[in-house]
């Protein structure tokens, strides 16, 4: 155990308010289980990744990482202090980033709002207004410090809330869908904002999100949550390896000749064949094989000895995206055994 | 400290953000003398009747107005604000800053009872000056009362923030308690005039001791005078500060566990 946040076997189940009904005899009362079992060791400095379907327990785990909502059981531990008994001393260098856009005081200018802050973290005035600043250069906001928030674009707005997110220059930054509700040019500066300004090696930044894109650019590491359990945790690669058996090629040809792709799908380990005319008379080729033996070799072989004209081959690597939609479906028919590294 | 300036000053900003509704502030206080001042014409002057606690209505209603709207706001700013920003969205980043507890209440507060201060000053400012009244008032006096009065507003105030934590919408609660108060706690009329069952209720109400001692002491009482309504207010304190600082403390782990501290 050497994690800057340790989360241990953290549970915590709902029980959504159903009115006086509840109360008579014989009621039923529902719960929701939010998080059954979270583990987590997030190293200094990385950029780990929380990614997960609707009401995995992202968010869950978040707030009560900060305090915010008290588990059922489990331990949180930010610099091997409790978090959950010791709020106040294990947050001293956390603070975190919303992605909703109703947490700042719009009557308000950027600048207000950042002082605000600042003094609640108990900067001097002009400590404040140094830091206040650097911080609006940093998210591009130096001309719009003096502008009311109700005026600024949901962009902005995100950018305000990474600048109040680092006002106290956390050691340790949650960012909560910093991209929801952007349009993807906008998504693409907060994640190059993130990538070249937040994380600079020494912020440990947790980052939840539901655009695999995202995850993929920016974790160094990532655990993947559904059912409120850890379903997987490791890096981009491993998750790919872990779930995704067979492997994609994609072969630019000419040449082919009657009953070719037959023949093709014929090969052992050979899984899957899909074919589509291009310009100039050639094909398009994919195919997905078992990444046991030496099934590629078999097949340019079986397309060299038939004349067909192979001009390129090109390892198809699944997105964080397909590999996310397959682990949640699988997980929907069959649940996965339980990993977490 | 700087936590509750931050506030404060948040809060006068916000509240100098919306122009037209600080000139209507401005304006009501003139309305609301105009009003008391008519409506105190129909009510006679004999001040037998105002149990020794005014020379004639209309400074008994101004001060049971005034003084009466500090003791609302010192009730209501805290539990008003905790709402807002329940609604604004603004509570979960407030509590990130591992603020605490009695900061976030006095700070809370802070501004709308410093607002209605400065309004109460307007209206005794008008009273002295142009009507002619409280020449010989116990200034230190009816600033102590004030302040002392105030505490068991706030702690009532504390206990009615649990509640908006714990049920959501607290008005009805609030309401009655407001309600209550000024009817049966002397706003408006002396609570001698009451009925004598009802009077024993009404001398359990925050206001009623406050407002009397207050009144006292715009009506020049002695410091010695103004003793006994101060220690039932004190005892109010020690009563009830326990039991709301409790009970917020209780309402703010169950809505952490509910997870519904900005569900509203």
């Amino acid at each position: 155990m050497s994690g800057v946040i340790e989360v241990q076997d953290l549970t915590k189940t709902f029980h959504p308010a159903q009115g006086w009904r509840s109360l008579l005899p014989g009621a039923r009362h529902v719960t929701k289980k939010a998080l059954a079992g979270v583990n987590l060791s997030i190293r200094k400095g990385e950029i780990f990744g929380v990614i997960g379907p609707n009401g995995a327990g992202k968010t869950t785990l978040f707030k009560i990482v900060t305090g915010l909502i008290l588990p059922d059981g489990g331990q949180v531990l930010i610099d091997g202090i409790d978090a959950i008994r010791f709020r106040r001393d294990a947050l001293k260098t956390v603070n975190m980033v919303y992605g909703d856009e109703r947490s700042f005081y719009w009557r308000l200018s950027l600048q207000e709002n950042l002082r605000f802050y600042a003094r609640l973290f108990g900067m001097s005035g002009r400590l404040a207004e140094v830091r206040i600043e650097e911080l609006a250069e940093l998210v591009g906001l130096e001309a719009d410090l003096g502008t009311r928030m109700y005026a600024f674009s949901s962009g902005m707005k995100q950018r305000a809330a990474i600048a109040r997110g680092l006002i106290n220059d956390p050691t340790i930054l949650l960012m909560d869908e910093p991209s929801r509700m952007l349009d993807p040019l906008a998504a693409d500066d907060i994640q190059r904002l993130v990538r070249e300004r937040v994380a600079d090696g020494h912020r440990t930044v947790l980052l939840a999100t539901n655009l695999m894109g995202e995850a993929e650019d920016l974790c160094n590491r990532l655990t993947l949550i559904d059912g409120g359990t850890n379903v997987f945790t490791g890096t981009v690669s491993e998750l790919r390896a872990r779930i995704v058996e067979d492997v994609a090629y994609r072969l630019h040809v000419a040449g082919t000749g009657h009953g070719w792709l037959d023949g093709l799908a014929a090969i052992p380990g050979v899984l899957k064949v899909e074919t589509r005319s291009t310009a100039g008379g050639f094909h398009d080729l994919d195919i997905a094989i078992s990444p046991r033996n030496a099934v590629l070799a078999l097949v340019i072989r079986y397309l060299v000895d038939r004349g067909i004209d192979i001009r390129s081959c090109t390892r198809l690597e699944p997105t964080l995206d397909q590999v996310f939609r397959q682990v949640v479906r699988q997980r929907r028919v069959a649940p996965l055994e339980v990993v977490a590294n | 400290m700087s936590a509750i300036t931050a506030m404060l000053r948040r809060d006068l900003l916000i509240w100098l953000s919306y122009r037209t509704a600080v000139l209507a502030q401005v304006g009501s206080i003139f309305t609301i003398l105009v009003l008391i001042y008519f409506v105190s014409h129909f009510m006679g002057s004999d001040p037998s009747r105002f149990g020794g606690q005014a020379a004639d209505y209309f400074s008994f209603l101004l001060a049971g107005y005034v003084f009466g709207e500090v003791f609302s706001q010192t009730f209501l700013g805290f539990q008003e604000s905790l709402r807002e920003s329940q609604v604004n969205g603004t509570l979960e980043p407030l509590l990130l800053s591992r603020i605490r507890i009695s900061t976030l209440i006095l700070g809370s507060s802070v501004f709308r009872v410093a607002l209605t201060l400065v309004r109460c000053t307007v209206y005794v400012g008008v009273a002295v000056v142009v009507f002619g009244y409280w020449h010989h008032a116990n200034v230190p006096g009816v600033l102590l009362v004030l302040i002392v009065a105030s505490v068991p507003c706030a702690l009532y105030g504390v206990l009615a923030a649990a509640f908006v934590l714990k049920i959501k919408r607290g008005e009805p609660a609030v309401a009655a308690f407001i309600g209550a108060n000024w009817i049966l706690g002397g706003v408006l009329f002396p609570t001698t005039l009451l009925p004598t069952w009802v009077q024993p209720l009404a001398m359990a109400l925050p206001f009623t001791e406050g407002l009397a001692g207050v009144r006292q002491a715009l009506q020049g009482a002695s410091l010695g005078t103004l003793v006994m309504p101060l220690m039932v207010l004190a005892g109010t304190c020690l009563v009830v500060g326990p039991l709301a600082l409790m009970g917020f403390r209780l309402a703010l782990r169950q809505a952490k566990l509910e997870g519904s501290l900005v569900q509203y």
